[in-house]
């Protein structure tokens, strides 16, 4: 490992590429912890000339990118040792079976033969490919492929990985499946995990930090949590039947709150008080709460935000 | 009892050296093109002249020895028809001198057999997908997500076809070679006869880097395997058509450019300057080189054709080099 | 009114792969949504009933009509595929206005109906350009585009928000939406629960090509509420409120995390515990946090009814 790697995993310095006239990422200037992150951003934001720049498969305009340590430009080879990748297309190497595909990707990042072929068992029991593995790639079901994919992109024990659109294409239980295996990644194996997708769910349930990018220049980059602590605290419950004493009683005591929709409320305050107090409230006039949670801001509206006020408009791709 | 960790482990081992990269690339190349049964034929055939050849050289073997008695069996006529009466006699008579001509005008049979015809059906087969799939499924991402350089993805590339081509035609006549030493009266032959392997290998090479090249060329230029098989064959159907034209056509066999449009043509006019047997065989005083041999004789412009052979290999290494290093492709 | 899509006994069988098994179901004009595993039949199914299959069995009807062979028919119909079937050298404008021609209309209607369609669907100034320099999000804009042109009855939808921007998504389930409230019907297919939700109550869940469940979610909800719900209870005294809840009879299991202080509780009857629950928190004296169902949404009653409790 390079000296200086410090606690980053992957750091941006200026960060800018152009094509032609297009400039693709302007100054991106950021530092990333150990942790699993979330890339997000409009179509063109710059997310996979990101990646392409970590791979080192482009030549950047000015600045510099480092994981642990090593420069992405000048020691591309050593980096690629160090990173894997799971792109959104199925990039099938027709005629090749499950675990010879797995093996393949080991051999090519440097494992030798033999180390490949264990590795490759041992990941593909890792996202759960038992028996399919003996079959061609092509024969697939999409599940399979993506666990696949995965099973390549840490074959060769990379310590960050890029995942792109990993639950495309899933079903809800696929999906479900394949996020505890990104999340299982770094909490059992320690691998770090940058997860570009555009599903906000996927990574408001599965994310530590998030990373915003618009038009090329880096607009957010703060922790999940941080981001969707609103700005007035407050609960929000749902009633299994709208009950007008509940509503008097909250009036009476004097608290804030608004009714966003049926049966829906929410209460301004501390949340910790505004919950005891919710509850107090349904105890004495006999309102049935089903659900009570903090607010929280969705990560939808800070996305939309962000890319509003400084990225791409409306229909630009 | 103590319980161990499974599932998934870091690797801490050794790594392969970095210019050993484009072997698993090659060795899957041949794995997955090896799977065709037609292919598995093609390279069947190609070993098929020796059982003509190799006879041959045990005939030869016989006449060389100058202890054996050619008047029982019927190797005497067997080497006659290849040769001609005049060359077995002065080859009977002098052994030492003759046999590195010998050697290398059977070699040329050898070669022109069929080799060409199969290098050109197994680069069919086995050339168009390389590059043309890995574009099209953008397995390209998968590669270059790894630590490996453009050069080690060629040159892996480059490994299974230019294996493939070289199964067919270096494989065979290395293997007639051996039988050819095998079947002298003293394996002291080798010695003598090492200029002529020299100029075996060399001529095979003249058929597996070209055509390898090109063929990879082709498949890097399309995203359909079918465009560059299709490119590969109407680039054969004009070879085999100016082959005719230039057979038919008196006035031009003797000039040596109308051979630049056929590219089999140029590797076999290459081939024969490398073979240099009228070079050989002057050295053979006395002997007369009968039919077919003229035809090998005669120069055809075998130095036009090497250069033009090796401009086409340069610069079909740099545009791969192009092609592959575009990063726009992912 | 007449039904929307009617299937009646249908069967689609690709030699001996199955497609549909059976299947019969009833559905209303309305926006709905299409839901299923891979490889249930959900692909079969949009195919057969925008006549690119023929039935093996069975029969389905599609705004009254056979749609196998029914050009008239087509006309009601948009289809927006889920995999991207272009003519690359087109723009985006000429693409649907080609379109919207073999759907019927007249050149000029065409132009005026693409334009239309081009800028509901948020094209922006990229229609002009050729469909080749396109990114995922502006294909599906125009493969959306492309079903809206005719203003059809019935709009069926394959992963319609697949490679759009977060903005998109939402952009198109607005889209789905106030279509649905001009009074069109649509059929949306997609593996994001949430999102579905967001643009539907009423959804239809096949499986091993037969119908699972039709229906509205609420409806399917309270019928899942005689299986067992988990509900997560974060609070400060997890076990103090665990120790009072276990004598409950409505209470089936409990299951204690001290770490993270939450509480789940597994009860066949969920509002009964709801009910009761304020007041078990204040006797024991427990600061409840946070409450919720993780069985409420659509995701989890889809893993209910496919994961293997049915």
């Amino acid at each position: 490992m390079a000296e200086g790697a410090g606690q980053w995993v992957l750091e941006l310095e200026g960060v800018t590429k152009d094509y032609g006239r297009r400039r693709a990422l302007d100054g991106v200037s950021t530092a990333l912890r150990p942790g699993v992150v979330g890339l997000l951003g409009p179509n063109g934001a710059g997310k996979s000339t990101l990646i392409k720049t970590v791979l080192g498969l482009v030549r950047l305009g000015s600045g510099r990118a480092q994981v642990l340590g090593c420069d992405c430009q000048r020691e591309y080879r050593r980096v690629r040792q160090l990173v894997g990748y799971m792109p959104e297309d199925d990039c099938i190497l027709p005629g090749l079976k499950g675990i010879e595909a797995v093996a393949y990707a080991g051999e090519l990042a440097g494992l030798p033969r033999l180390v490949a072929l264990r590795r490759a068992h041992e990941v593909l029991d890792y996202v759960g490919i038992a028996e399919e593995r003996y079959r061609e790639v092509q024969t697939y079901s999409t599940g399979m492929r993506q666990k696949q994919k995965l099973a390549q992109a840490v074959v060769h024990d990379p310590r960050l990985v890029f995942l792109d659109e990993p639950t495309s294409g899933l079903d809800p239980l696929g999906r479900e499946r394949m996020l505890r295996l990104v999340r299982a990644l770094f909490d059992r194996a320690g691998v770090s995990v940058v997860l570009s997708t555009h599903i906000l769910r996927d990574v408001e349930q599965v994310c530590d930090e998030v990373v915003i990018l618009g038009a090329g220049r880096l607009l957010v980059h703060d922790t999940v949590d941080n981001l969707r602590r609103p700005v007035d605290e407050s609960v929000v419950l749902s009633l299994d039947e709208e009950l007008a004493a509940f509503t008097e009683a909250l009036d009476e005591s004097g608290v804030r709150f608004e009714r966003r929709a049926a049966g829906e409320l929410r209460v301004y305050g501390e949340p910790a008080a505004a919950a005891a107090l919710v509850l107090d409230t349904a105890r004495r006039t006999g309102a049935v709460v089903r659900r009570l949670e903090r607010g929280r801001n969705s990560l939808e509206d800070i996305f939309l935000k962000a890319v509003g006020a400084g990225g791409a408009g409306k229909g630009a791709h | 009892m103590p319980l161990f960790q499974i599932g998934y482990r870091r690797y801490e081992g050794r790594r392969t050296s970095e210019r050993l990269r484009w072997w698993p690339i090659a060795r899957e190349g041949l794995t997955i093109a090896w799977r065709s049964k037609l292919l598995r034929r093609l390279v069947l055939v190609a070993y098929l002249p020796i059982l003509y050849f190799g006879p041959v050289f045990f005939a030869i073997g016989r006449i060389t020895d100058p202890s054996t008695d050619l008047s029982r069996g019927p190797w005497r006529e067997l080497a006659e028809e290849t040769l001609s009466r005049e060359l077995v006699a002065r080859l009977r008579e002098d052994p030492t001198v003759v046999r590195t001509a010998v050697w290398a005008l059977v070699f040329t049979l050898f070669a022109s057999s069929i080799q060409l015809i199969l290098a050109g059906l197994v680069a069919a087969i086995v050339g168009p997908p390389l590059i043309s799939q890995d574009l099209r499924s953008k397995a390209f991402l998968l590669y270059f997500s790894r630590p490996i350089s453009s050069v080690d993805y060629l040159l892996g590339k480059a490994g299974t076809l230019g294996g493939l081509v070289a199964a067919v035609t270096l494989l065979p006549s290395l293997v007639l070679y051996v039988l050819s030493i095998v079947f002298s009266p003293s394996l002291q032959t080798v010695l003598h006869t090492a200029p002529v392997l020299l100029d075996v290998v060399l001529s095979s090479f003249l058929v597996i880097v070209p055509v390898t090249l090109v063929l990879l060329v082709l498949s890097s230029l399309t995203m359909q395997p079918r465009f560059a098989a299709a490119a590969w064959a109407v680039i054969c159907a004009f070879g085999v058509m100016f082959h005719h034209v230039i057979k038919a056509t008196h006035a031009l066999a003797g000039a040596s450019w109308p051979r630049l449009f056929s590219l089999g043509e140029t590797v076999r006019a290459a081939q024969l300057s490398v073979f240099d047997l009228a070079g050989r065989f002057e050295a053979v005083p006395g002997a007369r080189l009968m039919g077919l041999p003229r035809d090998f004789a005669a120069d055809h412009g075998g130095g036009g054709a090497l250069i033009f052979l090796l401009v086409l290999c340069a610069s079909s290494v740099v545009l791969l080099l192009r092609r592959i290093a575009a990063p726009t492709r992912i | 009114m007449a039904a929307l899509l009617e299937a009646s006994a249908l069967t689609k069988l690709y030699g001996v792969v199955v497609g549909v098994n059976d299947l019969t179901l009833s559905l209303e004009p309305g926006v709905h949504g299409l839901l299923g595993p891979n490889g249930a039949g959900k692909s079969t199914l949009l195919e057969l009933l925008t006549g690119q299959l023929r039935p093996t069995e069975g029969s389905i009807r599609v705004l009254g009509e056979e749609p196998w062979n029914n050009s008239a028919l087509y006309f009601r119909i948009g289809y927006c595929p889920e995999h991207d079937a272009f003519w690359d050298f087109l723009t985006g404008r000429e693409f649907v206005e080609a379109l919207a021609r073999l759907s019927g209309l007249s050149r000029d209607e065409a132009h005026v109906a693409a334009q239309r369609a081009l800028a509901r669907v948020g094209a922006g100034e990229f229609l002009d350009r050729r469909i080749s320099t396109y990114s995922k999000g502006m294909r599906q804009r125009t493969k959306l585009a492309q079903a809206l042109a005719h203003q059809p009855q019935f709009l069926v939808l394959d992963e319609p928000l697949s490679g759009l921007d977060p903005v998109g998504r939402r952009e198109i389930m607005d889209l789905v939406v106030e279509l649905g409230r001009e009074g069109r019907s649509v059929l949306v297919s997609s593996h994001v629960m949430h999102e579905v939700e967001a643009m539907t109550h009423r959804f239809l869940l096949i499986y091993g090509g037969r119908v699972l469940a039709a229906g509205d979610v609420r409806e399917i909800r309270r019928l899942l509420d005689q299986i067992p719900h988990r509900v997560r209870i974060a609070c400060d005294a997890p076990r103090a409120l665990a120790r009072r809840l276990v004598g409950e009879a409505e209470v089936d299991g409990l299951s204690v995390d001290e770490e993270h202080g939450e509480l789940v509780v597994s009860t066949r009857a969920p509002h009964a515990l709801f009910a009761a629950l304020p007041g078990h928190a204040h006797e024991a004296g427990v600061q409840v946090r946070e409450l919720a169902s993780s069985d409420e949404s659509l995701d989890a009653v889809f893993g209910y009814l496919v994961g293997g409790g049915r």
